[in-house]
């Protein structure tokens, strides 16, 4: 009963510490909408406001039910209370988890659905068919496909790079910076140590459940990579084999807070600290700046901007696909009509004196006669570069 | 029965030696095509002592070769001036140095085995290095001494581990001896052989006190050697190899990285604290090493264009968990044992394989095959030792073993299988063009026809130096070379613009037609960008027939990324 009372106590304090990750230190980054979350609000109909990223609040009681669900398991199969706290601790704030819960997505419900399937059943099979149940429900929101031979034999490089420790400590996803926060991997760097702590002490006939249910998600997060698709992030394709490294990670500080002697504690929780901080600074101030591009702050910006201008009406281009995919979603959120025209047409409709404008990209100002130098309205990424250039009437130079 | 055992042991090694020669010496001259750019280097200075114990640059048995300004290391070129002399100038003669020396880590792990493990683990250890795949391709390439410091190296380890089990101070002089000459061969080497024999000291100072007076001696040694050779270095002024590939330095990406996000947080006092060189420095390293142990360099093959690096990976796919079983294996033998002499054999062995990533550590680029090859052979007894054990644990009269046991060689067989075919059949398809295909056709044409050419005229945009495919494949006299030659020595590089009837030129202009020796046939090597210009000079001066027009203009090398053509043409 004290035993069920301290669990409770504590993992309402994980739950209040993630609510207010969520809701309030960390509740505008990233600071636009993304083409992807923009299929997903579809998909839920749902359509926000501009500027409004509070439909993230959606993913928060998906995210607590899942870590509520992660606490009961490591309880039950360690029957270790501070394991138990830690791993809902490490679910929180994990690089991986962490910048999957920051975007609305339906890979959130992948983590959930499987650790509701390993509270529900122990047996081995039954927790594969639940599994499979789980992952056939989800598989057109999440894009997944049975593996064919081919594919799956250029699946295991994937596989292999993956799990290399660089990319896991490091580098993170190399080859798309969408969720990628700069210079961190999908976990901290000092998980690498705390890994092979987990992993030691893992060999203890103590943990042997928790052992056999990392090596069961194990075998599940491979098999679930070879059904993703093949364009998939790497954070998606890996998500179920990130889950046993971060419950072996909690084993590791775990080990490290409690069987450690005073002096190597005290460090070991100045290195999560120092780790942490590292960490969130990253993320607070850089993911933006660096991963613009791959958002949609440029083409938020143009629209509010446009809004404000009184706009009536824009032309773009076939090169200006995002910002059409923005307007569109936004439609209710704008003054102003969009419309298609062909490069053919960009002079004589770009430069006549009409209600209407132009939004063109770089590579297409010198269809209108003009160097971006000349362009007075400018729309860019997040403290980067020009995207959108807005050609005025009268050729107004800077 | 000892004898009969011995006698099959030694059977067995001479096989397992045998494939290793074998897949070392198959086709040596052609796979990997060659010679690429370092080759031709190597073998024209090996060429250079062999015939007058000078190197290129006239200096007489230097311990440093200058070679392009990339100093080269001397102990390989020296072996190889020995094979050169004995065989002529070729690739076999050229490579042979590396191969013996691939060949003659079997052995050596086959002792370090045997002496931590016993006789089963030295022999599979040694099996896993005659089809490694860095141990096969390792020992083919001769653009640096490579393979030869990797079995210093290991060398080193071995005399050290008899030096701990006999007590017997010659073990401990053949390690450092040993250390030394790896210190000459590869760069590697100047970075580890310190910290191998410095171990020696750490097990002395943790409790083992094993003859100190004599490790003492030694190393004042040891330090002599090793001023020496930093010596050279700066006797010739050159910028250290490592700010040439180091991660330091003021243009590297390291510190572009930390003035990138420095900038975005607008220099303030939080991104000092937070991103500064220390801490990028400490996550580039961690990262770095890491990675040596890691799955995409132990397991996934790479797609590069780096003529000294292998694209195929350290081990095979079934290896790798018998290799981390190993590694656990090894540490916690080696921290649960509190004395005796087999405690500090395994920590030499545990302290060779943690400072074997090192040099690769601190450069760009890593992890490196190449710079890591101290690895070879240690990471194969360790894989051995991890494989033995396992099955030792298990019961041998059990089926489920046997069969387990069944299933690892099986698919052992078939994953050496599949890299050898990739390796002998798809590797030179694939990666052919990479080593300096167009030099090697300049050199086919040139062995043919040099002596109908008043004029040879190649250019940089080909190759950056040029000058060494035809002093190589035609083995030009040195005095002819020290004579004739014009060099100039920019940024501790060195440009050679002629020697002899050769002329290289940053990029073959129109007017180089005004340049050629008038009434006498010339050659013109360019690349298709020159072709534009220089082509309607040809034309214009009427120096090609419309026969030969059509027939030069088709390339001599037809990779769209190595166009290469050749106008012969008579001013």
């Amino acid at each position: 009963m004290k035993a069920n009372l301290k669990l409770t106590i504590g993992l309402a304090g994980v739950l209040i510490f993630n609510a207010l990750l969520r809701l309030v230190i960390f509740h505008s980054t990233p600071n636009s909408v993304s083409p992807e979350e923009i299929a997903f609000l579809k998909t839920l109909t749902i359509t926000p406001a501009l500027n409004d990223l509070s439909f993230r609040f959606l993913a928060l009681p998906v995210n607590s039910l899942m870590l509520v669900l992660i606490t009961l398991l490591v309880y039950r199969t360690s029957k270790n209370l501070s394991l138990s706290l830690i791993t809902a601790l490490l679910m929180t704030i994990v690089p991986w988890s962490f910048i999957l819960q920051q975007h609305l997505n339906p890979f959130i419900l992948l983590p959930l659905g499987v650790v509701t399937v390993l509270m529900v059943s122990a047996r081995p099979v039954l927790r594969l068919a639940g599994i499979g149940l789980v992952v056939f429900l989800l598989r057109h929101w999440l894009d997944l496909h049975l593996p064919s031979v081919s594919q799956s034999i250029s699946d295991f490089p994937i596989l292999f790079r993956l799990v290399d420790w660089k990319t896991l400590f490091f580098a993170g996803d190399s080859v798309s910076q969408y969720l990628k926060i700069p210079k961190a991997g999908f976990f901290f760097y000092g998980d690498s140590v705390f890994l092979f702590l987990g992993a030691y002490r893992l060999l203890d006939s103590r943990f042997k459940q928790l052992t056999q249910t990392v090596l069961f998600l194990f075998i599940v997060g491979m098999l679930f990579l070879f059904t993703t698709s093949a364009n998939a992030l790497l954070t998606y394709r890996g998500i179920l084999l990130f889950l046993p490294f971060t419950l072996i990670g909690a084993v590791g500080y775990h080990y490290a807070l409690t069987a450690l002697p005073r002096y190597l504690k005290l460090g070991a929780v100045a290195f999560m600290v120092i780790n942490l901080i590292f960490v969130a600074e990253l993320f607070a101030s850089h993911f933006d700046k660096k991963n613009s591009f791959e958002w949609g702050y440029a083409e938020t910006s143009a629209i509010n901007q446009l809004n404000r201008m009184g706009v009536r009406c824009v032309y773009i281009t076939q090169e200006s696909g995002k910002f059409q995919l923005y307007a569109d979603f936004y439609h209710k959120n704008r003054s102003f009509s969009v419309e298609k025209i062909s490069d053919s047409h960009l002079k004589q409709t770009c430069l006549v004196n009409n209600q209407c404008r132009c939004l063109l990209k770089e590579q297409e100002l010198r269809l209108v006669d003009q160097q971006k130098d000349d362009v007075q309205t400018v729309f860019s990424l997040y403290r980067g570069l020009p995207i959108y250039f807005l050609i005025s009437k009268d050729n107004e130079s800077k | 029965m000892k004898k009969h055992r011995l006698n099959r042991t030694i059977v067995v090694l001479a096989l397992i030696m045998a494939v290793g020669i074998f897949l070392r010496c198959y086709r040596l001259n052609a796979l990997p095509p060659g010679p690429e750019w370092d080759e031709a280097s190597v073998g024209y200075n090996a060429f250079s002592i062999a015939q007058t114990g000078r190197d290129e640059w006239g200096h007489f048995l230097p311990l440093i070769f200058p070679a392009f300004g990339d100093y080269k290391n001397p102990l390989y070129i020296y072996c190889t001036a020995v094979f050169v002399k004995l065989f002529g100038l070729g690739l076999f003669s050229l490579r042979l140095t590396n191969v013996i020396a691939g060949v003659l880590v079997i052995p050596v792990v086959y002792l370090i085995g045997k002496l931590i493990a016993g006789k089963k683990v030295g022999v599979i250890g040694a099996l896993f290095v005659a089809v490694s795949p860095f141990g096969i391709f390792f020992s083919r390439i001769a653009g640096d001494g490579i393979m030869l410091s990797s079995l210093f190296i290991s060398a080193g380890v071995l005399m050290e581990l008899y030096f701990i089990k006999t007590q017997k101070t010659r073990f401990l002089t053949m390690a450092t001896i040993t250390f030394i000459l790896a210190m000459f061969s590869y760069n590697l080497g100047r970075v580890i052989a310190p910290l191998l024999l410095l171990t020696i000291f750490a097990v002395n100072y943790l409790g083992a006190k094993i003859r100190p007076r004599a490790t003492h001696l030694i190393a004042i040694v040891f330090a002599g050697a090793a001023l020496l050779l930093v010596g050279q270095q700066l006797r010739f002024s050159l910028s250290s190899r490592l700010q040439y590939v180091g991660i330091f330095g003021e243009k590297k990406g390291l510190t572009l990285e930390i003035d990138e996000y420095r900038g975005q947080d607008k220099n303030d006092l939080r991104a000092k604290i937070l991103h500064n060189k220390i801490s990028f420095t400490i996550l580039t390293m961690a990262s770095n090493y890491l990675s040596h142990f890691s799955t995409d360099f132990l397991l996934n093959y790479q797609n590069h264009r780096n003529v000294s690096e292998s694209h195929a990976p350290p081990l095979y796919l079934v290896q790798i968990l018998f290799y981390y079983f190993g590694l656990v294996l090894l540490f916690h033998e080696a921290t649960v044992r509190k004395t005796g002499k087999r405690r500090w054999l395994l920590v030499v062995v545990i302290a060779a394989v943690a400072v074997a990533p090192l040099p690769s550590t601190i450069t760009e680029g890593a992890p490196s095959g190449k710079r890591s090859l101290a690895l070879h052979g240690l990471m194969e007894l360790v894989t051995a030792y991890g494989l033995v054990v396992f099955f030792t644990r298990l019961s041998w009269k059990k089926i489920s073993t046997r069969l387990i046991a069944a299933t690892v060689a099986v698919a052992y067989l078939v994953n050496v299988a599949g890299f050898l075919w990739f390796f002998f059949f798809t590797y030179p398809n694939l990666y052919g063009n990479i080593y300096a295909m167009r030099e090697r056709e300049i050199c086919d044409i040139l062995k043919k026809d040099d002596a109908r050419f008043a004029r040879v005229v190649i250019s940089r945009q080909i190759d950056g130096v040029p000058y060494i495919f035809p002093l190589f494949c035609l083995q030009v006299p040195l005095q002819t070379l020290w004579q004739t030659r014009r060099f100039r020595f920019i940024d501790g590089w060195y440009y050679v613009d002629r020697f002899s009837h050769f002329q290289f030129v940053d990029a073959v202009e129109p007017e180089i037609v005004d340049q050629l020796p008038k009434g006498k046939t010339s050659a013109v090597f360019v690349t298709d960008t020159e072709k534009q210009t220089l082509l309607p000079r040809l034309i214009n001066d009427h120096l090609l027939t419309p026969a030969q027009m059509k027939q030069q203009s088709l390339p001599l090398v037809n990779d769209p990324q190595a166009l290469l053509y050749l106008y012969i043409v008579k001013p």
